[in-house]
């Protein structure tokens, strides 16, 4: 765990300068993002919308016009199987570009919907070609962005194909924590985290009754308590080593955890 | 990668929860369990009869 008690008050004073988008790519290079840019890409945010839990987003294939960043509550995106069992893909946290990706693409190939409640920022597609049109650095932070979604999703690949119970739970409750100490909503091992156990059966290839039976293994050799969707990590070191976790693919600003 | 190691087996809530070998992480029903445990035996038992013959 990272002794970085300023994190979250960073995080608290870009929030009230950029409210909209004040957590892009904190804890990840926003600090090399100029005032200037910083400013062009909040107004450039043309509305915020408040969701409720468990609602539908964006359908796979529809086309889009706008992109939406996190600024509160979590977002999914997934794909269902032909018997309608689920598959989460990528779980999202304030401050991530959720779909930036349909701005090139023109639609999704998954589902999105809301966890529980958010708050998201609409950015329509043609004031994004404004910004690459005008703005190169910008335009960089923003494909870094994209990159970043990418290097998560080889690193899902990795927690499905290779990890077993214990080490798939362990590694997305250890990225969960990663990202959101980024962005100044997790401290001292502990986070929010409105998931039920479908959903981390969902997230981890596993059913509920598999993650029930993990999610008491893991309190039992005193690693983590998850309980009414607080997260509490007790072992950090031990998390991270039976989640063969290293966070290089994050792209930190304060470096990787590692484990032997 | 063949596994050369067991899985570990377990009940939860009248489910057969089969871990390991590898990443392997599956929930059975008690019948399933049942029916992949004989065929498992079953080609394993293949394997060693070519093998001696």
């Amino acid at each position: 765990m990272r002794d970085d008690p300023t994190q979250s008050d960073q995080t608290d004073g870009e929030v009230a300068r950029y409210p909209q988008t004040g957590r892009f790519l904190m804890g990840r290079g926003r600090t090399r993002m100029t005032p200037e840019e910083r400013r062009v890409l909040e107004d450039t945010a043309m509305a915020v919308k408040d969701y409720p839990a468990r609602h539908h987003l964006v359908r796979r294939g529809e086309p889009v016009d706008s992109s939406m960043m996190l600024i509160e509550g979590y977002v999914t995106r997934y794909m269902d199987d032909r018997e309608g069992y689920r598959q989460l893909v990528s779980v999202h946290v304030p401050g991530d570009f959720v779909d930036l990706h349909g701005f090139p693409t023109g639609r999704l190939d998954h589902d999105i919907g809301t966890l529980g409640p958010v708050k998201v920022a609409l950015f329509d597609h043609q004031a994004l070609v404004g910004i690459t049109e005008r703005h190169p650095t910008l335009t960089r932070f923003l494909w870094f962005a994209t990159l970043i979604d990418a290097a998560m999703h080889r690193e899902w690949i990795f927690r499905l194909g290779r990890l077993g119970a214990e080490g798939r739970l362990a590694h997305l409750f250890c990225e969960l924590y990663a990202r959101l100490e980024m962005v100044g909503l997790a401290q001292d091992g502990q986070f929010d985290l409105p998931l039920t156990q479908p959903d981390l059966a969902e997230a981890c290839g596993l059913t509920g009754v598999h993650v029930n039976r993990t999610l008491r293994t893991l309190r039992e050799r005193g690693l983590l308590t998850f309980k009414n969707g607080r997260v509490e990590i007790l072992d950090h070191r031990g998390l991270c080593t039976t989640a063969e976790f290293n966070s290089d693919y994050l792209y930190s600003d304060c470096g990787v955890w590692k484990t032997s | 990668m063949v596994q050369t190691v067991a899985g570990e087996v377990s009940i939860e809530v009248g489910q057969v929860l089969l871990d390991g070998p590898g990443g392997i992480a599956v929930t059975m029903t008690p019948a399933a369990a049942a029916e992949t445990g004989r065929r498992l035996l079953a080609a394993a038992d293949r394997i060693a009869t070519q093998s001696a013959g």
